[in-house]
C-alpha cells in the first residue's frame, strides 16, 4: 500500500469513527442552555418503510428545524426568563425486525443526557418494549400499531387508532354506503388479510361483535402473501361466497395489486374494497393507476392539500426546506414531532431544566389534550386511556385524487375486555 | 491436523482426549470464566443486553450446528423452532404455574420431538431438497403461532412474567445475564463433548458419506433424527430463555429472516465447530450492532442522502462481508484462529 492510499483509509475511517460521536447537540450551536436526549426506534428499510421512512423524516424535520432556531423555547420557572434547550434525537433502523430492538434500546436509552421520551414507530419495537420503558421512565409514544401497545397501558402512549378501530370505521362506512343505495337486505363483509401478524391483527373477537351489530354478516377470511402475487382466485372465491365489502390490513405494495385485479376481473360493481390507513395513499393512484379508482379507505390525518389548518402549511414548509416527500405520511411524522415537542415544552414550563421522563408523562395526561394546529385531532389520554385518537373519517379514490367522502367517526372502544368483548 | 503446544506429549488416552492440556490452559478458562460472569459488575447495561442477545443466539446456532455443521443436514428452520420453545415454556408457566426450570426443559423436549416431525423427510431426501423441507416447518409453525390464539396469543402476543428460580426473580439484566452465561457455558459444555463420543463420531459420518456409514453399521434413521432433536432441543431451550429475557413474544420474533441470519453465522463462524459458532454470532451481531450506531451518524454528517440511505448502505456492508467470508473463507473465523494459534505455538519457526 503506497503513502497516498494508507492516508486516504487512514482518513476514512476517522471520519468513520467521528461519525459516532457526532449528535446535532454538537451540530448546532446555539444560546441553549443544555438538552433533552429523544430515541427513536423505527422500520426504515424493512418492510413498512414506505410509510416508516417518512413518519421518521416528519420527527427529525421538527426537531431539526427547533434546534437550528437554537432549541425549544420556554419560559423557566427557575430562571425566571425565557430560555431555549436544544433536542439531541437520536435513532435505530430494526427493519419491523424484534430481534435487534434489545441492543437497540439500551444502547439508544443511555444517552446523556438520560432520555425522556422515545417514538417507536416499528410495531415490533412499540410491541416488545413497554415494560422496558416504563422501568426506565421513557415516555414511550407509539405509531400505527395494534392493541399490545396500549393494552395494558405502562408508558405507552399511541397516537394513532388501533387496527381493530380502523376496521370498525370501515364497517360504519360500508353500512352507510349499503343503505343510501336503497339495500335493505343483510350485507356481507369478507376479510382480506396478509400471512404477517399485521394483515391479521384488526381481526379481533371485538372487531368483529362490532361489526355484527352494525348488521353485517361476516363470511370469512381471505388471505395473500405480503410479496404480492394474482388475487383472482380470491375475490372469486370471496363473489361466491357473496362479500359485497372487503376490508384489510394491506399497504401500497398488496393495495395496488388488489385494484388491479379487480378492475382485471370486472368486479368493481359487485365488491367494495376498502382500504386500512395505509393502503390509501397517493402512492397506490402512482402505481394502480386507474385501477385504484373507486378504492375507499379509512384515515385519521389531515389532507396534504388543507393548507388553511396552520399544521399542514407547517408541515409543508418543513418537508420543502429539508427536501422530502410531502404526504399525509409526512403529516403524521410531523403531527408526531409536534406531539413530542409541546410535551417536552410543558414539562420545561412547569418544572424548568433539566426535566424527567415523570415531568414528560405528567404532561401526557394534560385534560385539556394535545393540539395538532389541525394536523390531527385533539389528542387525550388518561391513566387507562392510551389510545389518544378517538376520531376516524374515510376517503376515496375520485378522479386520480385522494379526496375525503365522510364526516367524522367516533370510534368504538374496541379494546380487550371492553365493552365490545364477546359475554 | 493437530498442533499440541511445544513440550506437550500424550502418555494416555486420557490425555490424549483431554480439551485442555496444559495448566496454562486451565488458567487461562479460568480467568475467561471469572471474567465472563464478573462483568455484570462492571459494564453497563447495554452491553449487557448485547453480551446476552449474542448468548442467547449462541445457543440456538450450537443447535443449528449440531444438524447442519456436524451432521450436514441444511435447515432453514431453526427460528421458527427457537419460537415453539418460547410457546411451550411461556404456555406451561402462565397456565400451570410450572417452575422456570421445568418449563425450560419441556421447552427443549416438545421442540425437540416437533423437530423429529420435520426431519422425518430428511430420512428421504438431502441436500437442497431437504432445505425446503425445514422450511415448510418454518412456514408451518409461523402460520401456527399466528393462528392458535389460545396457545400463542396470535399478533397480540403474550407478556411474559420474569423468571423465578429458587425464590429469586430475575428481574435485572443483570440477572438475566447470569442466567444466560449459565445456560451458554452448559451448551458449549454440552455439544463439545458430545461431538467426542460416539453420537457425535456418528453425526459426523452421516455428513461425510451416509452411505459409508450405514455401511460401517451406523444406524443412519435414529442418528439424523437424533440430530434433529437435538437442534431443535437447543433451540426450544434459547427460545425459552429469549422469552423471560425480553418479556414479550409475538410470530414477527421467529421469522425465516431469523433463520436465515443463523445459518449465515454458522458460515462465517465454521461449520462443524463450537469455537466456530461462538466466533461466527459474536461477530456477525457486533458487525450488524456497528453498522446500526454508524448509520443515524452518518445520516447526521449527510443529512441530504436521508436516514434509510445509510440504514441500507450499512446492510449493505454487513452482507458484503458475509460474501467476502464465503469467498476468501469458506472455512470460517474458527480457521483463521486455527491458524492463528499454530503460528503461535511454532513462534519464531515457519513450519
Amino acid at each position: 500500500m503506497n503513502k497516498t492510499k494508507k492516508c486516504l483509509t487512514i482518513l476514512a475511517f476517522a471520519l468513520l469513527i467521528m461519525g459516532c460521536f457526532f449528535t446535532p447537540g454538537t451540530a448546532f450551536a446555539g444560546k441553549s442552555i443544555g438538552s433533552v436526549s429523544i430515541f427513536e426506534i423505527n422500520d426504515l428499510t424493512g418492510p413498512t418503510s414506505d410509510s416508516c421512512v417518512p413518519h421518521h423524516n416528519g420527527i427529525w424535520d421538527v426537531f431539526r428545524a427547533i434546534n437550528e432556531e437554537g432549541g425549544i423555547l420556554y419560559d423557566d420557572p427557575k430562571t425566571g426568563k425565557a430560555e431555549r434547550v436544544k433536542i439531541n434525537f437520536r435513532w435505530g433502523d430494526n427493519k419491523a425486525q424484534a430481534g435487534p430492538v434489545p441492543t437497540l434500546y439500551e444502547r439508544l436509552s443511555s444517552a446523556n443526557p438520560k432520555p425522556v421520551m422515545c417514538y417507536m414507530g416499528s410495531s415490533a419495537a412499540a410491541e416488545t418494549i413497554p415494560s422496558w420503558t416504563e422501568r426506565d421512565e421513557i415516555v414511550q409514544i407509539n405509531g400505527p400499531s395494534g392493541q399490545p401497545t396500549w393494552y395494558p397501558p405502562h408508558w405507552s402512549f399511541t397516537i394513532t387508532p388501533d387496527y381493530p378501530a380502523d376496521a370498525c370505521t370501515a364497517a360504519w362506512w360500508a353500512m352507510e354506503d349499503w343503505k343510501s343505495k336503497g339495500n335493505t337486505d343483510v350485507p356481507d363483509w369478507a376479510w382480506f388479510t396478509l400471512n404477517i401478524p399485521f394483515g391479521k391483527s384488526p381481526i379481533k373477537p371485538e372487531s368483529e361483535a362490532y361489526i355484527k351489530s352494525l348488521g353485517f354478516n361476516i363470511v370469512g377470511t381471505w388471505t395473500m402473501p405480503f410479496v404480492p402475487v394474482d388475487v383472482g382466485s380470491q375475490f372469486r372465491s370471496m363473489i361466491n361466497a357473496g362479500a359485497d365489502y372487503t376490508y384489510g390490513n394491506l399497504v401500497v405494495l398488496q393495495q395496488q395489486k388488489l385494484m388491479k385485479d379487480l378492475k382485471k376481473l370486472k368486479l368493481e360493481d359487485k365488491l367494495q374494497v376498502i382500504a386500512c390507513p395505509y393502503g390509501i395513499t397517493d402512492d397506490v393512484i402512482k402505481v394502480a393507476g386507474d385501477a385504484a379508482e373507486g378504492l375507499v379507505g379509512v384515515h385519521y390525518a389531515a389532507f396534504p392539500d388543507e393548507m388553511d389548518k396552520p399544521g399542514v402549511k407547517e408541515a409543508y414548509e418543513l418537508s420543502k426546506k429539508y427536501k422530502h416527500k410531502w404526504n399525509t405520511d409526512a403529516i403524521l411524522g410531523v403531527a408526531i414531532g409536534k406531539i413530542m415537542v409541546s410535551r417536552l415544552k410543558a414539562a420545561l414550563e412547569k418544572n424548568g431544566y433539566p426535566i424527567t421522563g415523570k415531568d414528560v408523562y405528567a404532561e401526557m395526561l394534560d385534560p385539556a389534550g394535545i393540539d395538532t394546529d389541525g394536523l390531527l385531532p385533539l389528542i387525550k389520554y388518561t391513566e387507562e386511556n392510551r389510545r389518544g385518537m378517538w376520531v376516524t373519517h374515510m376517503r376515496a379514490v375520485k378522479d386520480g385524487k385522494i379526496v375525503r367522502v365522510s364526516k367524522d367517526f367516533n370510534i368504538p372502544d374496541v379494546a380487550p375486555n371492553g365493552p365490545w368483548t364477546p359475554k | 491436523m493437530h498442533w499440541s503446544p511445544c513440550g506437550t506429549y500424550n502418555v494416555n488416552y486420557t490425555k490424549d482426549m483431554a480439551i485442555f492440556r496444559t495448566k496454562s490452559h486451565w488458567i487461562s478458562l479460568t480467568l475467561f470464566l471469572v471474567v465472563l460472569f464478573t462483568l455484570p459488575l462492571y459494564c453497563s447495561r447495554y452491553y449487557l443486553t448485547l453480551l446476552s442477545t449474542i448468548g442467547i443466539t449462541i445457543i440456538a446456532v450450537q443447535g443449528l450446528s449440531i444438524l447442519t455443521g456436524y451432521t450436514g443436514q441444511i435447515s432453514i428452520g431453526q427460528a421458527a423452532f427457537v419460537g415453539t420453545g418460547a410457546y411451550i415454556s411461556v404456555f406451561f408457566i402462565q397456565h400451570y404455574e410450572f417452575p422456570f426450570f421445568f418449563s425450560l426443559l419441556l421447552a427443549g423436549v416438545g421442540s425437540g420431538l416437533i423437530g423429529i416431525f420435520f426431519g422425518l423427510p430428511a430420512l428421504r431426501i438431502k441436500g437442497f431438497y431437504l432445505a425446503m423441507s425445514t422450511l415448510a416447518a418454518q412456514l408451518i409453525l409461523g402460520w401456527l403461532f399466528l393462528h392458535m390464539e389460545g396457545f400463542t396469543g396470535g399478533t397480540e402476543g403474550l407478556h411474559v412474567e420474569h423468571a423465578t428460580i429458587f425464590g429469586i426473580v430475575i428481574d435485572t439484566p443483570q440477572r438475566k445475564y447470569w442466567l444466560i452465561m449459565f445456560f451458554v457455558t452448559l451448551t458449549v459444555y454440552i455439544v463439545k463433548n458430545m461431538m467426542r463420543t460416539r453420537v457425535g463420531r456418528a453425526l459426523v459420518a452421516i455428513r461425510d458419506n451416509d452411505l459409508a456409514a450405514e455401511v460401517m453399521g451406523i444406524d443412519v434413521m435414529r442418528y439424523k433424527l437424533l440430530a434433529f432433536f437435538l437442534s431443535c432441543f437447543f433451540a426450544g431451550i434459547a427460545g425459552a430463555i429469549y422469552a423471560h429475557y425480553i418479556g414479550f413474544i409475538n410470530p414477527v420474533q421467529f421469522t425465516m429472516q431469523s433463520s436465515i441470519i443463523y445459518l449465515g453465522m454458522l458460515i462465517v463462524g465454521g461449520m462443524g465447530s463450537v469455537l466456530g459458532v461462538i466466533f461466527g454470532v459474536t461477530f456477525m451481531i457486533l458487525f450488524e450492532e456497528f453498522a446500526y450506531a454508524i448509520s443515524p451518524s452518518l445520516t447526521m454528517m449527510f443529512p441530504s442522502f436521508g436516514a434509510q440511505f445509510f440504514s441500507a448502505i450499512s446492510l449493505s456492508f454487513y452482507a458484503l462481508v458475509i460474501i467476502i467470508f464465503l469467498i476468501f473463507q469458506p472455512r470460517g473465523l474458527n480457521h483463521l484462529w486455527n491458524i492463528l494459534k499454530r503460528r503461535y505455538r511454532l513462534y519464531p519457526f515457519s513450519h
